[in-house]
């Protein structure tokens, strides 16, 4: 049997360490990047920002442009509304919050107990809002892919959530201090994006607006 | 015909001590045989059995997925009350518990409302379909076209967008209402998919396990695993439990805790009795009677029955305390000074035996309940009396000597003052115009949990668990019963159809809905089929043309095409399970020998009981069993018990008593204590604001027996021609039985307690009846 040299060992020790601290330096690297990032969250109490949202739907034979308003309360308090073409929206405080129609002028109440799909919505968007680490970390395969201005890749880890949503694109500023952009993909070619403007944080948000 | 007992009193004589070894080698063989009997702890044993409704409710409820269900409210202040209920939950999963459940069967996730449209046609009934024929007109369509786009845009159209697709008319809010009447609770709501409280300060733990919550041995095991499983709970949490397991564990060592100061107080009293009035070795022998006679019952009851039961155990060898009594009566009458024994026991056979026939009389209308341990409880007191009537005739009579004169009680006989004329008749009308008062205004109580004792914490653990969840303990279950899943589902929708159009429809938790019958779901697809075969073209082209307007494009509602196009799908148990909703069939099913049950959960109120009356349940082919009803069925039944019982064992103990006097006047005398003993009960009974209850109907039969026995003895000794001590040994056998049975006054345990009020005063009126009355009536001895 033919010996296998030294010097191939040698080479192997060498590619197994490089290729394991690389592994570790970009573990390494997205935790701390997180934890700022969560850090510089926990000193948010408010955020107040205007929206342009595009929907790119195979149901539609166009693109949806539609604008709206942002606002989030630490630590479950939201305020979603379309103002272009529509003006919907809803408001949430705690578990409990509102949705309107402003075609028909209808307000409708509602509990996160009862509307599942209100439930899934608002946990989405709180723990993006408030950049709950522990739960985007458990709920989603989180990668780096751009580091200016920095970019995340959410891939979900349930295979019922994948079902819905292939992967989330999060764009921050560039001080990293707000959300700029907000890319949700779906299976197949639809696709809806986000962008945030006139980011205000730690504005003055009276409570009244969420109900 | 008594002297019998003499010839074989001589016949016996001489061989005295091969008697005493023959009946010690029986004692002997039958207490080791007594250790080792089959002892059923079961309290289903003093419920009523056979064909009863009581029976068979409480059959049902056994049954129910719910009965050996523990709730366990789990707190965390300054913590997650989730994560610890997730702890314990996992700490307590295993083989007594094999399945603990933190939250709901299912969610209603998006996916599942996307397949669930499949399976809609099956679900849609008559009205749904007139409510669908509105909804494809064009106004609507367009109403519902600019409510899709809505959704589309908003943050809810990715995870609706299918759902819209395939149903764009929103055919899906119809069936909302069917998933919610089957996953419906109570003050939860649900979270991260656990259960929490309203408040979010309080998560539940629901553990099911196959241990009868009435096996006590069963309970201990339950709650100690439960206790290990509390350990693991994090520093600061905290657990709260209610479930039956724990009564039943906090009564049998509430019975316990009872019975050590309970015996010591009556060994105490009825070694002060021995000294006061026995004060011989002689003596002893009448004490070792009910020692033998209680082994002897239990295995003799064993044999009949094949097991016993450890309530009939317990409280047979209480009531057979009353065995000493006939011993007692011989012992007195052979301790008599210059008495030929083999006389004497001819003489006092007479009444020793009618007193233990009235006895029996009296335990024997016991037989005559609906309650499988009341009857055995019956059959073990009069194995064990007659038993005690054999050794106190035939064995005691050797081991007594009379006494020597200066202890003697002998009294003769001296005139007396006259008779008070008219007496009997007065006392019986005050005795039974007493008694038919108050026992017209007695309660009776059919509540088993009146019967158990409820400790303070477990009583504020269960208030608790009642603020922060709601009632959810006090529900009706209806049973639609099939020999089939499918039979039962064909009668789960008639009870649905039923209580539908109630005030009820929207409290009540029910498969039906999403889980119609193959039956109901064929009419409705069918129904949905003739629909769409007249509509499906012209709504589609609404759809096209109104979806324009919003942008939609041509190919958006293919998938709603195919569904009103294609064959649908019915909903099956399996589908329920793909569709991760499994649990909730689980939960509202069960399967017995007797077929299977779907269940309908309903509040436990008035209203609910009164809609299902007999008819109504035959009609649809479901039972309503609620603990409710079953409380108010079960005091029926006992009810109709103690009048069966009262009549039959006085009218056996009359009827036996006429036959040793002959004559009507002294029968009368005789069944005074009788009368005045069950009078007091009642009226304590009514005057202390108690309602009788199981314990006491068992009691009454030995006041009534033990009653007649004082009578008859003092009627008889009217008739001897000599002094039998009567007087001392009525005296004695009261005093004796008070002293056994009054203890139990000092219990905790409300069974304990009743028997021991109900004897306390019972024989406490019977024997002032026997001992201050009766002399004064007969009128010639004192």
């Amino acid at each position: 049997m033919r010996r296998i040299p030294f010097i191939f060992y040698c080479l192997t020790f060498f590619c197994c360490l490089c290729v394991s601290s690389a592994v570790m330096a970009a573990q390494t690297d997205l935790r701390t990047v997180l934890t700022d990032i969560e850090k510089r969250s926990q000193k948010i109490i408010t955020i107040s920002s205007d929206f342009v949202q595009e929907t790119h739907l195979s149901m539609f034979d166009d693109t949806v442009v539609s604008t709206g308003h942002f606002m989030f309360k630490a630590k479950d308090k939201l305020r979603w509304e379309y103002l272009t073409p529509i003006e919907d929206g809803f408001a949430l405080d705690g578990t409990t919050g509102v949705r309107w129609n402003g075609t028909d002028g209808t307000r409708q109440p509602f509990t996160l107990q009862n509307d599942p799909v209100m439930h899934v919505v608002a946990t989405q968007l709180l723990a993006w809002a408030s950049f709950d680490q522990q739960w985007l970390t458990k709920e989603y395969d989180i990668k780096i892919t751009a580091s200016s201005p920095l970019t995340f890749t959410l891939t979900p880890k349930s295979a019922a959530a994948r079902t819905v949503m292939s992967t989330i694109t999060i764009v921050f500023s560039q001080h990293r201090d707000s959300v700029q952009r907000v890319e949700l993909h779906e299976n197949g070619q639809d696709f809806t994006c986000i962008t945030f403007t006139n980011t205000v944080i730690n504005g003055p948000v009276p409570d009244a607006t969420f109900r | 015909m008594f002297d019998i007992f003499r010839r074989v009193y001589t016949i016996l004589a001489p061989k005295k001590f091969f008697l005493l070894g023959a009946c010690a080698v029986v004692v002997v063989v039958c207490g080791l045989l007594f250790s080792r009997l089959i002892v059923r702890e079961d309290i289903r044993t003093m419920l009523p059995d056979g064909h009863t409704q009581v029976a068979s409710d409480f059959e049902l409820l056994s049954n129910s997925p719910f009965t050996q269900r523990l709730t366990i409210t789990v707190s965390h202040p300054g913590g997650n009350p989730l994560t610890a209920a997730r702890i314990l939950a996992d700490a307590l999963q295993g083989t007594i518990f094999p399945q603990v459940v933190t939250g709901p069967a299912t969610e209603i996730s998006p996916v599942i409302l996307t397949r669930l449209i499949h399976t809609a046609p099956g679900m849609l009934t008559a009205n749904d379909i007139h409510t669908l024929e509105q909804k494809i007109s064009p106004t609507r369509v367009h109403e519902a076209l600019a409510k899709d786009f809505r959704t589309l845009v908003s943050p809810r159209g990715m995870a609706l967008k299918k759902a819209v697709s395939m149903d764009p008319l929103e055919i899906r809010s119809m069936i909302f209402p069917k998933l919610a009447a089957a996953a419906r609770l109570i003050n939860v709501r649900v979270e991260n998919g656990q259960f929490i409280s309203r408040d979010g300060n309080h998560a539940l733990v629901l553990a099911d396990t196959d241990v009868p919550m009435t096996d006590s041995l069963g309970a201990a095991r339950v709650m100690a695993r439960y206790q290990q499983a509390v350990q693991a709970l994090p520093p600061g949490a905290t657990a709260i439990l209610a479930a039956g397991h724990r009564h039943t564990l906090a009564n049998a060592q509430t019975i316990k805790n009872d019975l050590k100061i309970i015996l010591p107080a009556s060994l105490v009293l009825l070694t002060l009795l021995f000294f006061c009035f026995l004060r011989t070795r002689q003596g002893l022998f009448v004490f070792l009677i009910p020692v033998a006679v209680v082994c002897i019952a239990g295995v003799g009851t064993s044999a009949l029955y094949g097991s016993v039961s450890g309530i009939v155990l317990g409280f047979g060898a209480v009531l057979l305390g009353i065995s000493v009594d006939f011993a007692v009566h011989v012992f007195y009458a052979l301790r008599q000074p210059d008495q030929n024994p083999s006389q004497v026991l001819a003489e006092i056979a007479r009444p020793v035996i009618f007193g233990a026939l009235t006895s029996c009389a009296a335990f024997a209308a016991l037989l005559l309940s609906d309650i499988p341990g009341i009857r055995q409880l019956a059959v073990f007191t009069i194995f064990g009396l007659l038993v005690s009537l054999t050794l106190s005739l035939l064995v005691l009579p050797h081991f007594v000597t009379p006494a020597p004169e200066i202890t003697g009680h002998r009294k003769r006989s001296k005139p007396c003052r006259s008779p008070f004329k008219g007496g009997i008749i007065v006392v019986w009308a005050i005795i039974l115009g007493t008694g038919l008062w108050f026992g017209a205004h007695t309660q009776i109580n059919g509540d088993l949990r009146e019967l158990g004792y409820v400790p303070a914490d477990i009583r504020s653990d269960e208030q608790a668990t009642r603020t922060i969840w709601g009632g959810m303990r006090e529900i009706a279950i209806v049973f639609a019963q099939g020999t089939t899943l499918e039979k039962a589902l064909e009668a789960n929708d008639r009870v649905w159809n039923y209580l539908h159009n109630t005030e009820y429809a929207q409290k009540m938790v029910s498969i039906s809905p999403l889980l119609p019958s193959r039956k109901t779901q064929t009419a409705n697809i069918a129904r949905w089929q003739t629909f769409w075969e007249r509509n499906s073209n012209t709504t589609l082209a609404t759809l096209a043309a109104q979806g324009k307007t919003f942008g939609f494009s041509t190919a958006a509602f293919n998938p709603f095409a195919d569904l009103i196009q294609s064959a649908p799908q019915t909903m099956t148990a399996q589908t329920l399970q793909v569709l991760g909703a499994g649990g909730l069939l689980d939960m509202l099913t069960a399967r017995t020998a007797g077929g299977v049950f779907v269940l309908t959960l309903l509040p436990d109120t008035p209203g609910t009981r009164h809609l299902f009356s007999p008819e109504t349940e035959h009609t649809l082919s479901a039972r309503f069993v609620s603990a409710g009803r079953f409380r108010i069925m079960l005091g029926h039944a006992m009810q109709k018990d103690v009048l069966a019982f009262g009549t039959v064992a006085f009218a056996a103990i009359a009827l036996l008593t006429l036959i040793l006097f002959r004559n009507f006047r002294k029968t009368a005398i005789a069944l005074l204590p009788v009368g005045a003993g069950v009078t007091a009960v009642l009226a304590v009974m009514h005057l202390g604001g108690h309602s009788l209850n199981l314990f006491h109907i068992v009691a009454i039969p030995l006041v009534m027996g033990l009653g007649a026995d004082y009578g008859i003895f003092m009627v008889c000794r009217q008739d001897a021609a000599f002094h039998h001590g009567t007087d001392e040994a009525v005296l004695f056998s009261a005093l004796s039985t008070l002293a056994g049975f009054g203890a139990l006054t000092l219990a905790s345990h409300p069974a304990l307690f009743s028997i021991g009020l109900t004897v306390l005063t019972g024989i406490t009126a019977a024997l002032i009846m026997a001992l201050g009355v009766i002399p004064r009536l007969q009128g010639n001895r004192v």
